[in-house]
C-alpha cells in the first residue's frame, strides 16, 4: 500500500474520513471548565436557598408595579436560585426581571454575578434564542459576560454545532473591542470560521423590536431633529459584516497562517476593498503565505462588486499575491484553527478554572454584602418612619396638655376676626343680560 | 407609512452619548468618545470616560427623547489643553459624539502630547483714542490721549492689527 500511489476515491474518502473525525472532535475545553460542583454549591448558601422562585417572581413583580423599579440584589439573587434551567417560563421571567433592571437607575448597581448567572441558566436549559435576544441589544438587557464566560459559551455552540449562536458571540466580543486572552481570540476566530465555512447554519435574526407603523403618515413635532448617521460599528446588522469585522480585527491578534488568511478573508465579507488590498498587498511584501481555500472564498467574493475599477484592482491584487513565490499554500485552515484552539485551551484552562472558582467565592461575598446593606437601608427608612410617626403623635398630644397655658399665643396665631369683604369688581367682559323671560302664565298676587 | 418628525435641524452627526454608553460594558469606563462639532478644531479634542451612571429613561413615544439624562464623569481635552476631569452629564444627551475605536486611540494621544500651546499675544494695555473723541478731549482741557483697554479672555484686538488706529491716519 506504501509503495502504490493512493486512487483518488480511496484518497478523498480518506480526507473525508479524517475531515469527519476533525469536525467530530470539537473539544476544546473539558468538562471541568463548567465547574459545575462549585456552581451548584452557591445554592447552599441561606441567602440564596430561602427563596421560592414563584413566590419570589411575584413579589418583583409586585414590587415592579408599586414602585417602578427591581433592585440589582433581588434580581442577581433570583438568577443565582434557578436550579432547574428547563423548568417552564424560566426564559421568559429571566427575560422580564433583566430589562427591568436595565430600564431603570437601578442598572449602574448590577452585581458582576447577575450576567455569568443569566447566561449559565439560558445555556445549560437550551433558550440559545432568548439568550442571542439578551446579548445582542445591550441597551434594553445589558448582559455583558465576561472572557471565561464567553469561552464558555462558544464552546458550547461549537459543540452543539450552532455555529451562529458562535458567531454571534464573537461578533459581541468585536463589539466591545476585548477579544482578551488567547484562547478567547482563537474561539472567536473558530466560531467565525465555521460559521463562514458550513453550509446550513440557523438564521441569523434580527432581535431589535418592531416598532408598529400607523397606514397613514402622521407627523410628530420634535424639538430637534436627528441627522442620520451610521456608525459602522453598533450599526452593523448584515452577518457577513459582523462576521468579517470580527475576523479581521481579531486575526493579528492570533498571527500566523491563520491569523493572515482569516484577516482576509474578513475584509473581503465585511467588504472594505481598501483594506483588503493593502492586507494582500503586505502579505506579498512582506513573503508571507496564506490558505488556498481563502483565496478562492475571497475571489468569489470580490466577483460580486459592482464597481468595475475596484474589482479590476481587487483581482490584480490577489493575481500579484498567487504569483509571487510564497503566495499561496494548500493547508486546511480548519484543522489549523482547531489545533490552535487546542493548543491555547490545553495552556489556559488550568489557570481558568482556578480564576472561575475564585470569582464564584467573590461573588458570594459581594452577594451578602450588597444583601446586608440593602437590610440596613430598609431598617433606617423604616426607623426614620417610626420616629416621624412619634413625633407628630408627641406634638399633638403637646398642643392638648398645654393648651390653656398657650393660649395667648395661640390667640395670636388665628388670624383676624374680622375678614375683609371686598365688593365684586365689575368684570371687564360684562356678562350678557339674558332677556327677560316673561312668565305667561304668572298671575301676580292679590294685596 | 412611518412616523415623520417635525422640528428644527441641527449640525450634529453622531449618536447620543447614552446610546453609545449603553452598548459597552461596564458602561464604557475608559474609553475614549469625541464630539464631532469639536473635529474641526486643528488641534485634539477628546473626552475619556471616568465614570458614567446612566438614568435610562424613556421619553414619549416615537419622539425619539430616550436616553437623555445621567450622570457622566470624563476626563476632558479641548483644543489641546487638558481640563481635568468634569461632569459632563448636562451635554451628554446631544447627539453629536463619535466612540474612538481602540486603535485610533494612540493619534489623538499622540497629538495631544505633541501639541504645543500658542505663544501668547502680549497686548499693550493703553490705546489711541479715536480721532474725533481726541478732538473732544483737547478742546475740553482734558490730558488724557489714551484709553486704558479692559483686557480679559476675549480680547482680540491687537494694536496694529485690522482695524486699528492705521484706518484712521491722516483724516484729521
Amino acid at each position: 500500500m506504501a509503495g502504490r500511489a493512493l486512487r483518488p476515491v480511496v484518497l478523498h474518502r480518506l480526507l473525508f474520513c479524517r475531515n469527519a473525525q476533525l469536525q467530530k472532535s470539537r473539544h476544546f475545553l473539558s468538562a471541568n471548565y463548567r465547574c459545575d460542583e462549585t456552581w451548584n454549591k452557591r445554592l447552599e448558601n441561606p441567602l440564596v436557598s430561602s427563596i421560592n422562585l414563584g413566590d419570589f417572581y411575584y413579589d418583583l413583580n409586585q414590587k415592579y408595579r408599586h414602585e417602578g423599579k427591581v433592585s440589582a440584589i433581588d434580581v442577581d439573587l433570583f438568577m443565582n436560585r434557578i436550579d432547574d434551567p428547563n423548568a417552564e417560563g424560566v426564559a421568559e421571567e429571566v427575560e422580564e426581571l433583566v430589562r427591568h433592571l436595565r430600564r431603570s437607575p437601578e442598572t449602574a448597581n448590577t452585581l458582576e454575578s447577575t450576567h455569568y448567572a443569566v447566561v449559565r441558566a439560558l445555556l445549560d436549559g437550551g433558550h440559545t434564542s432568548v439568550l442571542m435576544q439578551l446579548l445582542t441589544q445591550p441597551m434594553m438587557y445589558g448582559l455583558f459576560p465576561d472572557h471565561l464566560t464567553c469561552n464558555l459559551l462558544m464552546h458550547t455552540f461549537l459543540q452543539r454545532k450552532e455555529y451562529t449562536a458562535a458567531a454571534r458571540v464573537a461578533s459581541y466580543l468585536m463589539l466591545q473591542e476585548d477579544f482578551g486572552p488567547h484562547l478567547t481570540q482563537a474561539l472567536a476566530l473558530a466560531s467565525c470560521y465555521y460559521y463562514i465555512t458550513s453550509e446550513d447554519n440557523q438564521p441569523w435574526e434580527d432581535y431589535t423590536p418592531k416598532v408598529e407603523e400607523p397606514k397613514e403618515e402622521v407627523k410628530i413635532r420634535v424639538k430637534f431633529l436627528r441627522n442620520p448617521y451610521y456608525d459602522d460599528h453598533f450599526d452593523l446588522k448584515e452577518p457577513d459584516h459582523l462576521v468579517g469585522k470580527t475576523l479581521a480585527w481579531a486575526s493579528p491578534l492570533v498571527g500566523g497562517l491563520v491569523g493572515r488568511s482569516c484577516e482576509v478573508l474578513g475584509w473581503a465579507l465585511y467588504g472594505k476593498w481598501d483594506e483588503l488590498e493593502a492586507a494582500l498587498d503586505r502579505l506579498r511584501t512582506g513573503k508571507e503565505h496564506i490558505a488556498a481555500s481563502v483565496v478562492s472564498h475571497v475571489k468569489s467574493l470580490i466577483e460580486g462588486v459592482e464597481d468595475g475599477q475596484v474589482c479590476e484592482q481587487l483581482i490584480s491584487a490577489l493575481a500579484r499575491l498567487e504569483a509571487a513565490d510564497s503566495g499561496v499554500v494548500e493547508q486546511d485552515l480548519s484543522s489549523a484553527i482547531t489545533q490552535l484552539v487546542q493548543e491555547a485551551a490545553k495552556e489556559a484552562e488550568p489557570l481558568d478554572i482556578k480564576i472561575q472558582k475564585e470569582n464564584y467565592h467573590r461573588w458570594e461575598k459581594q452577594r451578602e454584602e450588597e444583601y446586608q446593606k440593602q437590610i440596613e437601608e430598609y431598617r433606617k427608612k423604616q426607623l426614620m418612619a417610626k420616629i416621624e410617626h412619634k413625633k407628630q403623635d408627641l406634638a399633638a398630644r403637646e398642643e392638648v396638655i398645654f393648651f390653656f397655658d398657650n393660649k395667648n399665643k395661640l390667640s395670636l396665631l388665628l388670624s383676624d376676626a374680622k375678614k375683609k369683604y371686598y365688593h365684586k369688581k365689575s368684570p371687564a367682559y360684562p356678562k350678557k343680560k339674558k332677556p327677560r323671560v316673561i312668565d305667561e302664565a304668572y298671575i301676580p298676587p292679590e294685596v | 407609512m412611518p412616523y415623520k418628525l417635525v422640528g428644527r435641524t441641527t449640525l450634529f452627526r453622531g449618536k447620543r452619548l447614552w446610546e453609545i454608553i449603553g452598548h459597552l460594558k461596564n458602561f464604557g469606563e475608559g474609553r475614549m468618545v469625541v464630539r464631532s462639532t469639536f473635529e474641526k478644531y486643528p488641534e485634539p479634542t477628546f473626552y475619556r470616560i471616568v465614570l458614567a451612571r446612566p438614568e435610562m429613561d424613556t421619553g414619549r413615544p416615537h419622539m425619539d427623547e430616550d436616553n437623555m439624562k445621567g450622570e457622566v464623569l470624563v476626563e476632558k481635552v479641548f483644543r489641546g489643553m487638558h481640563y481635568g476631569v468634569i461632569n459632563m452629564s448636562k451635554v451628554a444627551y446631544k447627539p453629536d459624539f463619535r466612540l474612538v475605536h481602540r486603535h485610533e486611540e494612540a493619534r489623538y494621544i499622540e497629538a495631544f502630547r505633541n501639541h504645543k500651546p500658542a505663544d501668547v499675544d502680549i497686548v499693550s494695555p493703553v490705546m489711541d483714542m479715536p480721532p474725533f473723541l481726541k478732538m473732544v478731549a483737547e478742546r475740553d482741557g482734558h490730558a488724557a490721549r489714551e484709553l486704558k483697554l479692559k483686557i480679559g479672555s476675549k480680547i482680540k484686538w491687537v494694536p496694529g492689527g485690522q482695524g486699528g488706529p492705521e484706518l484712521y491716519e491722516g483724516v484729521i
